[in-house]
């Protein structure tokens, strides 16, 4: 008898809590609905679209930062609605979420996911949603590929010579003040494309002062020569054995260690033993502007940093936007799908950090306001064409883009 | 006087036998008010394809649960039979011995999981525990250091259907209700997760059983390895990570009880499977972020399990 | 009477959801009067006990105690009023001293900031053993190591060094050993000669006659009956137990010992380590063996050794050549076994009736190696109509049935695949005594037709009438071999057990 009550009272829970998320769920509606009627007022448009995100990890800082630009600044700003995706690790999640977000009714997803990207691509096309890479590229086969897909709006990002350029640049910063004593982090070098350029690019600009590189067989990194620098390595990431943050204590305390090079993931994988090393050691690092660099710099650890913004991926939703509204042509390049180059605004001292720093983090006035973006999105301006988006993503330094707002 | 009692509620409880389907139902019924006209072919087929792997596997580990052992490794065990699977036909190019590679390593996995619990006499939880480490490890193994190994799509595209995968469920999910129900095999586990003195009182043979079982988890898991890869061509070190704690929520939300016994019922595996996908798009339909979601799926679910335990803290009357 | 009235119960009632434990219920127990409470399973027999020891509350009606109004909230505090009840062997906690267990609740009466004084703790708890003459359990042992006997002795021990007035003896599913019943008989003197009243709760109706002042029978929650020694008559009680006249014999009538000399079943030379010392028997066609003995002489593991539950270091048992090494060469050879302990061993409560009849049959249901809903319905419903097993339907789960048809059930399990050779250990362990006469006629019966039993019985009672030969075992050996005979008597058995 207990059991049939039990049985019943399960039933009746799962009702009631499926009937109360559905309470909650009407209760702010009519929120949801006030801002977007304050929205629409303004904008005099039809319902209010959806547009799905995907994020390969919903806990990364950097993912955040975006969510909180298009979350808290865009939908205040455009008639839309963004839907983000749990962390999607594996291509089955990739999969899955893309499958929820067509059944959800999106008119365009934005990807900062990459399992099996074209998998997705060929999905979208399928169900007429559109879709944009927004931090990444697309290889010159891929893109050739998804030459004739109407659906798919293009890629905004660094470059793979981009990266190069990126490591290229860090590494000779530190070589041109006369630093000789080097330790280099490879990152996921080299299956993660972006960690191998940026290696490369460090490697070029050791090589150019007389540092010969041996490469080895299997694809690993490989090993330094040189009479006037020393240079060792790391590379991987930590796994459950704890073995990877020894290795990197050991590096980093070896002695005459004047500069960390990494690839990413700087103060998060070395700040640490920097910190405990207690000596004077620089480092350069390629990530974000966000508050473990705010403290990185404020120490002293980190005195360069390639990082991006987080409206930085302001471009991609003019692009998705123009698309959805109908106004695809203006971001067809020669009727193709665009590939455009954005790279990284670089703070070299503290106070060019701090700078940059602040616009980043400002959901009240980031790097790409309204103004800027309504400059290519054709149903505010309608003079606009793909040069003009071309030129705009491409004006993405720092001082390019004060120079935009003012 | 009890059978007094239970006479009077009979008819009551057999149709709380079935408060699971009434869920699904529910659950069917919200998502169809929801979303209203926006429901076409491909929202039905999307729910397919999300719970069918889950479905398969589910359905074998009832084998398992219903003679009250537990088994955490099944997630593990289908990325395994997925990574062989794609080695297999990169080296073959052969999608039938992909798919017999898939079996093979699922089986395979289910004869040593069983043997070694029969051979050294241990639970069954604590040697899944001791292989779910091993089974991540060969992953990793398998990997050979690359973030992930792949198919190209192409060559499993005219598998990627519902209609296939249905039908490989189907396949399965008969096979399993058929020596679930009518066989000795499928009775015996059943009475030796009720009660395994008196079932090994009454001949039944406690290895036997395990075995058997496991054997046929296995067939489940190389099914399932198989999908996995229609599903998604490129697998990594996260591959099926998460399937094994699926299953065993879909097998709880499915209605069957976890220490398994007389009112095990392999129907609860795909009831399960096939709530939480429709519950997890009917979160979504209420515009609920993954994370509320999570939440809202995890508070369920400790909720179906504090329900389905509250009958072995029996009251206490006396005679 | 002139007894003086120490405890008066007026009208109780007691219900437990839609069902009536206690109808209005009137008892009166003087000073110094052994009251045997007896009726079948269900008769509200142990309510009406749990009533007055304080473990059950909410009731209708009235208590008077010493002439005052009592209502005890919970069982410690009617200990302190004077009324304990020796509960089952489930009052022990697992895993703590049996000092800890006799004074459990009152340990911080030994510690001093928050240690606890052993010794003197142990000192007492020795006394308490020592108070009801138990030497081989000393206060330092661990509860899990002792046995269920022990475990019962050890709640006595607990309810009798506080001295109760009122000393309230629940026996209904433990039936103890030999040993510990003359301690408990010794406890029940002592509390009579000192002016103290003992209630008894029995299903052993010769205990009641020979032990108790007076008798109460209940039957269906209703009082049926207060009986004064002199109106004590076994037939007579067994009648208002039951509610009727039981027709025909109880036991076997005959008292014939010939049987075939074909052996069925052979036992050479068990030995195992502490149960068995060099047990060899056989067992022949026909034929009812009675193993008899004290509680640990090595006869309920020799019954699990022949079914090849338990293995022996040594010998065998064979059955017509076939030796029995496991469960399944025995259920082959021809071999059922109803274990002592019913509810855990030979029933799974939580499973219906029909699997666990069927769970044995499925050899004998499948057709073409499958098992069909319809077959097995058919072979289920043939055995519970034979037993007439009282169910709403077959698909009710065992845990609902009362002790005698648990136990049709499972005779019905072994009979159905037609079991040549029936082990029994102690098959009439709390079964109301309607169906143990169904029971022994049903023995019987089937011994006529040519099946062979091994009865493994602590009832001596029961093994006289009903077996054609009886084994005595003492310290895991038969040490003697007794044929049926109406002389037969059972101070004579007695003898050859202690």
């Amino acid at each position: 008898m207990n059991k049939c009550l039990n049985k019943i009272g399960l039933l009746v829970f799962s009702l009631l809590l499926i009937g109360l998320l559905a309470a909650c769920n009407g209760d702010s509606d009519p929120q949801t609905n006030g801002v977007d009627n304050g929205a629409n007022e303004e904008q005099d448009q039809g319902p209010t679209q959806k547009i799905g995100v995907q994020i390969y990890d919903a806990t990364d800082s950097e993912l955040i930062a975006f969510r909180r630009y298009y979350q808290d600044y865009i939908e205040d700003n455009y008639n839309v609605e963004f839907l983000f995706s749990d962390s999607l690790d594996t291509a089955e999640a990739e999969r899955t979420s893309t499958e929820n977000f067509i059944n959800q009714g999106v008119a365009a997803i934005i990807s900062f996911s990459d399992s099996d990207r074209m998998s997705v691509i060929q999905m979208t096309e399928d169900a007429g949603v559109y879709y944009a890479i927004g931090a990444g590229t697309l290889s010159d086969e891929q893109l050739d590929m998804l030459s004739d897909n109407e659906y798919f709006v293009g890629s905004i990002g660094p470059s793979l010579a981009e990266e190069e350029e990126v490591g290229y640049d860090m590494a000779k910063h530190y070589i041109e003040q006369g630093y000789t004593n080097f330790l280099l982090y490879a990152g996921g070098y080299p299956f993660v494309d972006m960690h191998l350029m940026r290696t490369h690019g460090m490697i070029r600009a050791l090589e150019e002062v007389g540092v010969t590189y041996n490469a080895r067989e299997d694809g690993q990194i490989g090993t330094f020569e040189s009479d006037e620098y020393t240079i060792n390595t790391v590379y991987g990431f930590p796994d459950d054995s704890g073995a990877f943050f020894g290795t990197v204590a050991e590096r980093v305390n070896e002695p005459g260690l004047e500069v960390i090079l990494t690839a990413g993931l700087g103060v998060e994988f070395f700040g640490t033993a920097l910190a405990q090393s207690g000596q004077d050691i620089r480092m350069g690092t390629v990530a974000s502007f966000e508050d473990a660099y705010y403290e990185g710099f404020s120490a002293g650890q980190v005195d360069y940093l390639a990082g991006k913004f987080s409206s930085s991926i302001g471009p991609i939703f003019a692009a998705v936007y123009n698309a959805i509204n109908g106004d695809m042509e203006v971001v067809r390049n020669n009727g193709n799908p665009f590939r455009i180059d954005q790279g990284y605004w670089i703070a070299t001292n503290v106070d060019e950090f701090n700078e940059m720093y602040e616009m980043s983090n400002s959901t009240e006035n980031p790097a790409y306001t309204k103004e800027l973006l309504d400059m290519v999105i054709k149903s505010e301006n309608p003079d606009t064409d793909y040069d003009n988006f071309e030129s705009f993503v491409q004006s993405y330094s720092f001082d390019e883009i004060t120079n935009l707002q003012d | 006087m009890v059978e007094r009692f239970t006479n009077k509620f009979s008819g009551l409880k057999r149709i709380t036998n079935y408060s699971s389907w009434f869920g699904l139902i529910a659950l069917i019924s919200i998502y169809y008010i929801q979303m209203g006209e926006s429901i076409t072919a491909y929202s039905m087929g999307i729910i397919i394809e999300q719970a069918v792997i889950v479905a398969i596997v589910a359905t074998g580990a009832i084998f398992i649960f219903s003679f009250g052992q537990f088994d955490i490794s099944l997630g593990a065990a289908t990325a395994v039979a997925a990574m062989v699977s794609v080695i297999t036909y990169n080296r073959t190019e052969s999608i039938f011995l992909m798919l017999l590679a898939s079996i093979l390593v699922g089986v395979s996995i289910g004869v040593i999981e069983s043997i070694l619990a029969v051979l050294l006499n241990l639970p069954v939880f604590v040697l899944t525990v001791a292989m779910l480490s091993i089974l991540s490890s060969l992953v990793r193994v398998l990997l050979g250091g690359q973030s992930s190994i792949s198919i190209p799509s192409d060559a499993v595209a005219a598998f990627d259907n519902v209609p296939f995968k249905l039908f490989i469920l189907i396949c399965y999910f008969l096979l399993c209700f058929f020596i679930f129900n009518y066989t000795k095999v499928g009775r015996e586990s059943k009475f030796l997760g009720a009660n395994p003195i008196a079932a090994k009182q009454s001949g039944v043979s406690n290895k036997k059983i395990t075995i058997i079982a496991f054997i046929l988890v296995g067939i489940g898991v190389g099914l399932a390895g198989f999908l996995t890869v229609i599903r998604a061509p490129m697998l990594g070190q996260t591959t099926a990570a998460s399937l094994g704690l699926d299953v065993l929520v879909a097998i709880v939300f499915g209605g069957m009880p976890l220490s398994g016994g007389a009112r095990s019922k392999i129907s609860a595996a795909v009831v399960g499977a096939f709530s939480i996908v429709l519950l997890n798009q009917v979160l979504l339909s209420f515009g609920f972020s993954s994370g509320q979601n999570q939440i809202a799926k995890a508070i369920l679910f400790l909720f179906v399990v504090f329900v389905a335990t509250i009958n072995y803290r029996k009251k206490i009357l006396p005679r | 009477m002139k007894e003086k009235i120490i405890l008066e119960a007026i009208g109780i009632k007691k219900r437990f959801g839609e069902t009536v434990a206690l109808q209005g219920v009137d008892i009166n127990l003087y000073r110094g009067e052994i009251r045997g409470l007896v009726g079948e399973n269900g008769s509200g027999k142990s309510t009406f006990s749990s009533i007055i020891a304080g473990i059950q509350k909410s009731f209708k009606g009235e208590l008077i105690y010493k002439g005052k109004p009592y209502l005890p909230s919970n069982m410690v505090e009617a200990l302190q009023n004077g009324i304990g009840m020796i509960v089952q062997e489930k009052g022990t906690i697992q895993n703590v001293t049996v000092a800890e267990n006799i004074f459990l609740g009152e340990l911080n009466k030994y510690g001093r900031f928050g240690l606890l004084n052993k010794k003197e703790l142990y000192n007492k708890a020795n006394q308490a053993l020592d108070n009801i003459g138990i030497t081989n359990i000393r206060a330092d042992d661990m509860i899990q190591n002792l046995n269920m006997q022990n475990r019962k002795l050890i709640e006595i021990a607990k309810v009798v060094f506080k001295n109760p007035d009122i000393l309230v003896i629940d026996e209904t599913s433990t039936a103890l050993s030999y040993e510990g019943r003359q301690i408990l008989y010794k406890i029940i003197e002592d509390f009579k000669s000192r002016d103290k009243s003992v209630v008894l709760i029995s299903h052993d109706l010769d205990e009641l006659i020979e032990k108790c002042d007076t008798l109460t029978v209940l039957r269906d929650g209703k009082l049926i009956k207060h009986l004064n020694k002199a109106e004590f008559e076994e037939d007579y009680i067994k009648q208002l137990l039951v509610g009727r006249e039981l027709e025909g014999d109880y036991y076997r009538s005959d008292y014939n010992h010939e049987v075939s000399s074909e052996v069925v079943l052979k036992v050479e030379n068990l030995n195992k380590e502490n149960d068995l010392n060099g047990v060899n028997l056989d067992l022949h066609k026909g034929e009812i063996l009675g193993i008899g003995g004290l509680s640990h002489c090595g006869m309920h593991t020799l019954g699990k050794v022949i079914f090849g539950f338990e293995n022996a270091e040594e010998g065998h048992v064979s059955i017509q050549g076939t030796k029995i090494i496991d469960e399944k060469t025995a259920m082959k050879a021809g071999l059922g076994y109803v274990s002592k302990d019913r509810d855990h061993e030979a029933l799974s409560l939580n499973s219906s009736i029909r699997e666990n009849i069927s769970i044995v049959g499925l050899d004998i249901i499948k057709k073409h190696n499958l098992i069909f809903s319809k077959h097995e319905k058919a072979y289920v419903k043939e055995q519970v109509d034979i037993f007439n097993i009282k169910a709403q339907s077959m698909e009710q789960y065992v845990s609902g049935l009362s002790g005698g048809n648990k136990q049709k059930v499972v005779f019905a399990k072994w009979m159905g695949r037609n079991s040549d050779i029936l082990v029994l250990d102690c098959p009439t362990r709390g079964v109301d005594i309607g169906v143990k006469q169904a029971m022994y006629q049903l023995i019987i019966k089937l011994k006529n037709e040519g099946k062979s039993f091994i009865l493994i019985s602590e009832e001596l009672s029961e093994l006289t009438g009903l077996v054609d030969r009886l084994l005595i075992m003492k310290d895991g050996k038969i040490t003697k071999e007794f044929f049926r005979d109406k002389e037969l008597s059972e101070s004579d058995i007695i003898n050859y057990m202690i």
